[in-house]
């Protein structure tokens, strides 16, 4: 059993035992958080490697008051933005004002997925609204914050936050697959 | 509420939801976390040598400064010495009255050099019951401040030598110049039977002995063995038994100070620089120089990718400080800009953007522009270094006039920028890369000076130099490891 704390030291200590340790035991949650923001799993991977560089670059930092999973996922969060806007891949879908809207139902389904096709289904969302519908819905970041962190005005946020949901609440609704199967309430 | 249960229920189904990395992300987090830790250290080293750079500057000049201020200093102090004992005698002299034991003070001009540019040992003797009744005149012939701007003015533009040659009369206005005494060989005495020996070297090369004061309330002397009208020189020291600060050493420490100078100019140097794997020179360079992968679009008429370098031209100026450590050693520090050049035979230039991901460095590029393999293309590559050289210089031959000077050192430098083509072999193209690079280096220096003019305090050398870039100046996960050589001439103007 790890003590994230007497990690922490270690690592600050500059032990590379250390430092995997850490890696392995946020690695796998953390890759579920990148995932959400990407498209591929190889750029989660890109991702997450960015991720834990700056992790261990900005050790030092963590005030060991929170959760150090949460000050993790908090860095990760910012490392798949950053990678968002700089990926010429994805710098395109980032683009609010241009993602085509899509009239879908305001049914509000009640989810049989597992995690993992509910984060799928995420995944193909455009990436404007992915990446809104992950902060707001899964991080739990407001719309004031999330249009500080993107450059959109909180409006813009909570219109892109609403069409994402909406379509994929769409997407569950119209999926045949018999894990994907929703009824409205 | 239906809209709050559905992002309740897909937080609580993400909260957990994981997925296993392959094992190269932590191999890959690893290698960027110890090339974090190796800049650190290289960014530490520079700061603990900068650091030690100005510190050992800073040392030189303050030893420099506090050898002039000792000098100083012995002569205040001599200074006070001579005027403290003259001060006695003088109230001795004064304080005589006839029928007491006469005090005679002598003064022994001795010419003998025993040392060799010492400073006369000023002896003074008390010669009792010789006579009495003595009449003193107490003569102040010259104040302190005109004995001393006097000699001062006479070094300042002659030298000590002329000094001698052209003595001072002391006396005071509307007084006959009756305290006189020369430098050279003379006793002189007093009138009232008080005489004084003074011993001068014919090389009063000293400040020390120039500056004694003549404030004092000097008995009268008269030089026995010159004329008594004839004012020659006046020295008016009367110390008792007072041994002035070694001449020998103050005339080293004098020549060792001028010796020391620190000395200033501008340097320049133009010649071919290359783009070395290692130190391995010759036939095997090619090879190492030469790396070789198939293009990834898996095609048979695709052309080989290879990065090769060639020599180019390569220039620098900068400006330097030297300091002289001993008769013909001597250290230099500077500041110069260097321009290195090397070519490369690439393929056919496409203007179109795109984006590479280069598993070297483990990163996704943007480029504007891109390279396809072949060799059609002739690239020049440019590097812009700012360096700090550190020289250590060795004058070979004896001549002043022409010296001949090996030099030697280390330069710290700094990458400001390049344009050095990158060969990304698993895309099968090159492009620049700026991220190819590790900003900060360490050069190795080695030349030859020879003096091509040298005009009062001008100086203009010339010679071959070769520096070499001991630490590669692409990050270490890139592979061959590439480091310049530049080879050309040096030419060097000293402002002494």
């Amino acid at each position: 059993m790890h003590d994230p704390l007497q990690l922490v030291k270690e690592c600050l200590k500059g032990k590379p035992a250390a430092q995997k340790q850490l890696y392995q035991l946020y690695a796998p949650q953390m890759l579920g958080v990148c995932y959400r923001y990407t498209k591929s799993i190889e750029d989660a991977e890109d991702v997450l490697q960015d991720g834990f560089v700056r992790v261990f670059k900005f050790l030092d930092q963590y005030k060991q008051e929170g959760e150090l999973g949460a000050w993790i996922r908090r860095i990760m969060v910012n490392t798949a933005l950053n990678y968002l806007k700089k990926s010429k891949k994805y710098q395109h879908d980032l683009l609010f004002d241009k993602t085509e809207l899509h009239v879908v139902s305001n049914d509000d389904p009640a989810i049989r997925l597992n995690a993992k096709e509910l984060a799928q289904l995420i995944r193909q969302l455009p990436t404007g609204y992915q990446t809104i519908f992950n902060l707001y819905a899964v991080e739990g970041y407001t719309h004031p914050e999330i249009g500080q962190m993107l450059g959109i005005s909180e409006g813009t946020s909570r219109s892109q936050y609403m069409r994402a949901r909406q379509l994929l609440i769409s997407w569950i609704n119209n999926t045949g697959t018999k894990n994907m199967k929703y009824a409205n309430t | 509420m239906q809209t709050h249960d559905f992002e309740k229920h897909v937080q609580k189904e993400l909260a957990e939801f994981s997925l296993e990395p392959t094992d190269s992300v932590w191999q890959n987090v690893e290698l960027r976390i110890n090339k974090e830790r190796k800049k650190r250290r290289i960014v530490f080293f520079w700061l603990f040598a900068g650091i030690v750079l100005l510190g050992g500057g800073a040392g030189i000049f303050y030893m420099n400064s506090k050898d002039n201020g000792r000098h100083i200093a012995n002569v205040e102090r001599t200074d006070l010495i001579n005027q403290n004992e003259t001060d006695k005698i003088g109230k001795k002299v004064e304080s005589s009255s006839p029928g007491d034991a006469a005090e005679k003070t002598s003064v022994v001009a001795d010419n003998e050099q025993k040392n060799n540019g010492s400073l006369g040992q000023v002896k003074q003797k008390d010669n009792t019951n010789k006579q009495q009744g003595t009449s003193l005149q107490t003569t102040r012939a010259i104040t302190t401040q005109n004995f001393k701007s006097r000699i001062k003015s006479d070094i300042d533009k002659t030298g000590l030598k002329k000094l001698q040659k052209s003595p001072v009369a002391i006396r005071k206005a509307g007084k006959q110049p009756r305290f006189i005494a020369s430098p050279g060989d003379v006793s002189t005495g007093t009138q009232m039977n008080t005489s004084t020996e003074i011993n001068f070297s014919h090389e009063l090369s000293s400040n020390t002995q120039i500056e004694t004061p003549a404030s004092t309330n000097s008995n009268e002397v008269r030089a026995n063995n010159a004329p008594e009208d004839s004012v020659r020189s006046a020295v008016p020291i009367a110390t008792r038994k007072t041994t002035l600060p070694d001449s020998s050493v103050a005339t080293t420490q004098q020549k060792k100070t001028s010796k020391r100078n620190w000395s200033y100019g501008f340097t320049s140097m133009i010649g071919v620089s290359d783009n070395l794997s290692g130190f391995n020179i010759g036939p095997s360079l090619a090879a190492t120089r030469s790396i070789s992968l198939s293009s990834t679009t898996a095609s048979n008429v695709v052309p080989t990718l290879s990065l090769n370098f060639r020599s180019s031209v390569s220039f620098g100026l900068g400006f330097f400080a030297q300091k002289d450590l001993a008769n013909r050693l001597a250290m230099e520090v500077g500041v110069a800009y260097q321009y290195y050049s090397t070519k490369s035979s690439i393929g056919s230039l496409n203007s179109s953007g795109r984006s590479f991901y280069d598993s070297t460095l483990a990163k996704q590029t943007n480029v504007a522009a891109y390279y396809s393999a072949g060799d059609n293309v002739n690239y020049t590559n440019h590097y812009h270094f700012i360096q700090l050289p550190i020289n250590v210089l060795w004058q070979l031959n004896k001549s002043a006039e022409k010296p001949l000077t090996l030099f030697t050192g280390v330069t710290p430098a700094y990458l400001m920028g390049s344009n050095a083509i990158y060969a990304n072999y698993i895309e099968g193209v090159y492009y620049q890369e700026k991220n190819q690079f590790s900003r900060f280096q360490l050069n190795g220096q080695l030349g030859l000076l020879f003096t091509v003019k040298s005009a009062g305090k001008y100086n203009l050398q010339l010679g071959p130099i070769a520096q070499y870039e001991f630490s590669s100046h692409t990050k270490s996960i890139i592979s061959p490891k590439q480091h310049l050589l530049f080879f050309g001439l040096k030419s060097k103007f000293t402002i002494k």
